[in-house]
């Protein structure tokens, strides 16, 4: 009996792809192996000591919903600008990922994924069909998101980090903005210090049917004003298992702020908990278009304990 | 098509590091597949029948910086000392290392198979370098030692699966078993077991530590009867800390109190929520003390309650 099956895989073992590898590394010389390599978008990045010097290069190699796979070797990536799409690398239907070496820390990533390099309007990555992101830092461009999932896409994004801290501040910077349905958001860090954009927008009818789930928003410093926005349009919205954390002279104003003119079920927002620097869980929905059950409020020493969210707006 | 890729990795599967794994061996002579080989620093460490001795030549010498090298302990217990054979705290300077026992299957943070330790170093591991992942260990420091410490530059340091034996140390304030010092950030600390038998040091001191999370702990002072002081103490320049879902458990012994704060901390600095704490009626605990008002902010935290008591009752102090 064979230990490795014939096409491949480790026998008694399930695969989770059946795509391709691409590697991409950092910088022009990279170590894999313990051997140092350089990298080169002429290379066809399909192991690891002959790794892609862009995450460009490697989108532009892959083939949508083929199970295809980017790994970033751990380092300070810079996609580049297209020219197309706003900007930044456009991924279709594959999985991007860091390398955790372990379990990896949402709390800091070895793989960062920093601002775009060009002038133009442009987002860190884009994103199109059923993308999966993981086990990533990011750095958005001031006065862009990190990440925006376009219309008809189904995303799935854990594991990751959103630096908010570094870029100037902007209310138009912001960590992810759905554009696309079913997106699902898990065990992922934002991290804020004031007056920048949402850590993640619903924008319009497109992202409706999406969760966002274990995470954490903090704000260290300044007034962040929406934790996670929703527009009108958007919704299903599902909110649950969350922590949000003003700290410090940081206060988040909505922890899950909303909009008037919301259908009925806009959001479901279950057992998230807020920290005393926040003003509220839910907030500028109009009456019975959001549900809440068991959102609590911290409170100081010598208060209550708890505080059960009760309203949303 | 091949069977496994010309590079190693197995179809199917993503890959989840680009690096090296050094194998270690805990003795001088260890067995895998039911074959007994010989360990030694003059092995060069990446395969299971040609372990090295020591973790710290292993540290020292062989792993690179964010080169997603992996340091593999073999079952048993491993004393770091240096060449010389004495005891000494390896320094852990390579950026994105991580090192890890082999759980054997999903592993016991109870009691895992891996275990470092020894009497003198200062620190079982000493982090200063980022990114660094420790897991699946069972660390037991020596008295008035450290099992992990962080020196500034250990941000991102992630310690899971572990188990900390605060209990064979002879009984000293100093001994602890996560010292968080440097003024490090994104501290991860998940799923972990504290045990003390008394008058230890913290399970966690958190100096100066910021955005870190300290989640699905346990930390027990039950191990021998004594008083646990703090099973974790947080800094006056400590902010956005989340201590949740965590219990913490007495015993027949006494811990003083569970998350100590301490005074002219930051406002807001510390989010303690959903975790459980000894009934403060049968031994003297107190869950959470030492904030000033205002920098501790406390949801959803219960003591438990005795039989034909009341069942828990909710955490309102920090002070």
């Amino acid at each position: 009996m064979g230990f490795i099956t014939k096409y491949g895989k480790v026998d008694g073992q399930i695969p989770i792809t059946g795509g391709r590898i691409f590697w991409v590394s950092p910088g022009d010389s990279y170590i894999a192996g313990g051997k140092a390599y350089e990298a080169t978008d002429r290379n066809d990045g399909l192991s690891p000591n002959k790794a892609l010097r862009t995450i460009n290069a490697a989108a532009l190699r892959t083939t949508e919903d083929a199970g295809d796979v980017i790994v970033l070797l751990p380092g300070t990536h810079t996609p580049t600008d297209e020219g197309t799409d706003d900007g930044g690398a456009v991924l279709r239907g594959v999985t991007i990922t860091g390398m955790p070496s372990g379990r990896g820390n949402m709390l800091g990533q070895r793989s960062i994924v920093g601002p775009p390099s060009g002038a133009v309007f442009n987002q860190c990555l884009s994103l199109y069909g059923k993308c999966e992101v993981s086990n990533l830092g990011f750095i958005p461009k001031t006065a862009v998101r990190a990440l925006i999932t376009r219309a008809g896409s189904s995303v799935a994004i854990r594991n990751c980090y959103f630096d908010l801290e570094t870029p100037v501040i902007s209310v138009s910077t912001r960590g992810i903005l759905l554009s696309g349905p079913n997106g699902l958001i898990e065990n992922c860090y934002f991290a804020s210090d004031g007056a920048q954009g949402a850590g993640i927008l619903a924008l319009n009818a497109s992202a409706s049917d999406c969760v966002i789930r274990d995470c954490v928003l903090a704000c260290s410093a300044g007034t962040w004003a929406a934790a996670i926005e929703a527009y009108a349009t958007a919704l299903r919205l599902i909110v649950q298992d969350c922590m949000f954390q003003g700290s410090g002279t940081g206060l988040i104003s909505d922890c899950i702020r909303g909009a008037t003119g919301a259908g009925d079920g806009s959001l479901q927002a279950i057992r998230n908990i807020a920290s005393v620097r926040t003003n509220d869980i839910v907030d500028a929905y109009d009456a019975g278009t959001a549900e809440i059950a068991e959102n609590y409020t911290a409170t100081v020493g010598g208060g209550a304990g708890f505080a059960l969210e009760t309203t949303t707006n | 098509m091949s069977l496994v890729t010309r590079h190693g990795t197995i179809w199917g599967q993503i890959p989840q590091t680009h690096g090296r794994v050094f194998w270690v061996s805990p003795s001088d002579g260890y067995t895998i597949e039911g074959q007994t080989y010989r360990a030694s620093d003059g092995n060069d460490g990446l395969a299971p029948e040609r372990a090295c001795r020591r973790i710290n030549h292993v540290i020292d010498n062989l792993v690179k910086s964010d080169a997603g090298d992996v340091v593999l302990l073999l079952p048993g217990t491993h004393e770091p000392k240096d060449s010389s054979g004495t005891d000494a705290q390896p320094v852990i300077d390579s950026s994105g290392v991580t090192i890890t026992g082999i759980p054997g299957g999903r592993g016991n943070y109870l009691g895992q198979r891996s275990r470092i330790g020894n009497d003198n170093s200062s620190a079982l591991l000493n982090v200063t370098a980022a990114n660094v992942e420790i897991s699946h260990l069972y660390i037991q420091p020596g008295s008035a030692r450290n099992g992990v410490v962080t020196a500034a530059g250990g941000d991102n340091l992630h310690v899971h699966n572990c188990y900390f034996d605060m209990h064979t140390a002879a009984v000293n304030t100093s001994t602890r078993g996560v010292n968080l010092a440097g003024g490090v950030s994104g501290v991860l600390i998940e799923d972990c077991y504290f045990v003390s038998d008394g008058a230890q040091g913290e399970a966690i001191h958190t100096q100066n530590a910021t955005a870190s999370i300290f989640q699905g702990c346990t930390f027990s002072s039950g191990y021998s009867a004594g008083t646990w002081a703090a099973a974790i103490t947080v800094g006056s320049a400590a902010e956005r800390i989340i201590i949740r879902d965590n219990q913490f458990i007495a015993g027949n012994s006494t811990m003083g109190i569970c998350i100590q704060g301490t005074t002219s901390g930051v406002v807001g600095g510390t989010l303690i929520a959903r975790n459980s704490f000894p009934d403060s009626t049968a031994v003297a605990n107190k869950a959470i003390d030492g904030y000033d008002g205002g920098d501790a902010d406390i949801v959803n935290n219960f003591t438990a309650g005795l039989g034909s008591g009341d069942g828990g009752v909710i955490v309102t102090t920090t002070t």
